[in-house]
């Protein structure tokens, strides 16, 4: 049980990567996360964050998570799946 | 008169997009007969913002900056207010934070001290930038589509909307803004906009009695 947790884990951080990487922000889009992150980040950092698997990566897959909950459930549509 | 608190520091990149977005709450056209009690950079201390509270008594209270699950804070986050240490002070008092997490302990143990309604975030409050706009904040048109919906909440507020109708025209916003990003392909990425204003939303809440209007 706990095994298949975390191979469902690692599958959604693979995901959230995949969709990070394959449909990069602009350099010039930085991101804050509060305090958390210290200054704004750009889509490198974010990236090695969620790869590193810290609480800022932590709060990326579980945003990237919930919007496509929010699509699949058609709260919102989109024009950038990927 | 209507009186209003509100604290602006801006001692790094995000509070600086936080008081600049939020002067636009205390230059609003849309709002008559209201004194702002501004607490700006380094006037956001600990000291006045108590001092404030208790001795003017204002109806509503605007916080942006930094925070945590039991805090709210002000210029280089010197702790403003604080679960279980001074927020009685908010007895009586309409609030709305714009900081990360505070509406998850804080926010509920000011209900608890009388506060009549809390308004602010269960979890980190995410903000996009364009770098190439940091000089000036209010032409950012990225931080327009987090700080508008956030700015539209307050001044409902001000307005005489009930925190939730203010809540909900808030939430609109940002769906609105939402639904901007979700659908373009002229920004690279934009879904990861989108996703943030999303995550924004979800955790905004509204805690106490939520008819309470000034």
């Amino acid at each position: 049980m706990v095994e298949q947790k975390e191979k469902i884990n690692i599958e959604l951080k693979e995901l959230v990567l995949y969709r990070l990487m394959s449909s990069r922000l602009p350099d010039n889009i930085e991101m804050a996360i509060g305090d958390i992150s210290g200054e704004p980040m750009n889509i490198d950092k974010i990236i090695e964050h969620v790869k590193q698997g810290d609480e800022i990566g932590k709060i990326i897959i579980e945003m990237e998570l919930n919007y496509l909950k929010a699509l699949k459930e058609g709260v919102i549509s989109s024009a950038n799946i990927s | 008169m209507v009186k209003c608190l509100i604290t602006r520091p801006n001692h790094d990149k995000v509070t600086e997009y936080l008081s600049a977005w939020s002067s636009e709450i205390i230059k609003s056209g849309e709002l008559k007969g209201i004194s702002f009690l501004d607490l700006h950079g380094e006037n956001a201390s600990k000291k006045k913002v108590e001092s404030y509270l208790f001795k003017q008594s204002p109806e509503v209270v605007l916080f942006n900056g930094h925070g945590s699950p039991s805090k709210v804070c002000g210029f280089k986050d010197e702790v403003l207010v604080e679960n279980n240490i001074n927020d009685f002070l908010l007895k009586d008092k309409i609030v709305y934070s714009l900081s990360c997490s505070s509406a998850l302990v804080l926010g509920q143990s000011a209900i608890k001290k009388g506060a009549k309604s809390f308004i602010g975030y269960k979890q980190s409050f995410i903000l996009c930038t364009d770098k190439n706009r940091e000089a000036t904040p209010l032409k950012d048109n990225i931080a327009y589509s987090f700080l508008e919906p956030s700015n539209r909440l307050s001044i409902s507020i001000l307005n005489g909307s009930s925190v939730n109708e203010a809540s909900y025209k808030s939430k609109e916003e940002f769906k609105k803004e939402i639904s901007k990003y979700s659908s373009t392909k002229s920004i690279p990425g934009a879904d990861r906009v989108a996703s943030a204003l999303l995550w924004n939303m979800n955790n905004q809440v509204v805690l106490g009695d939520k008819e309470s209007k000034i």
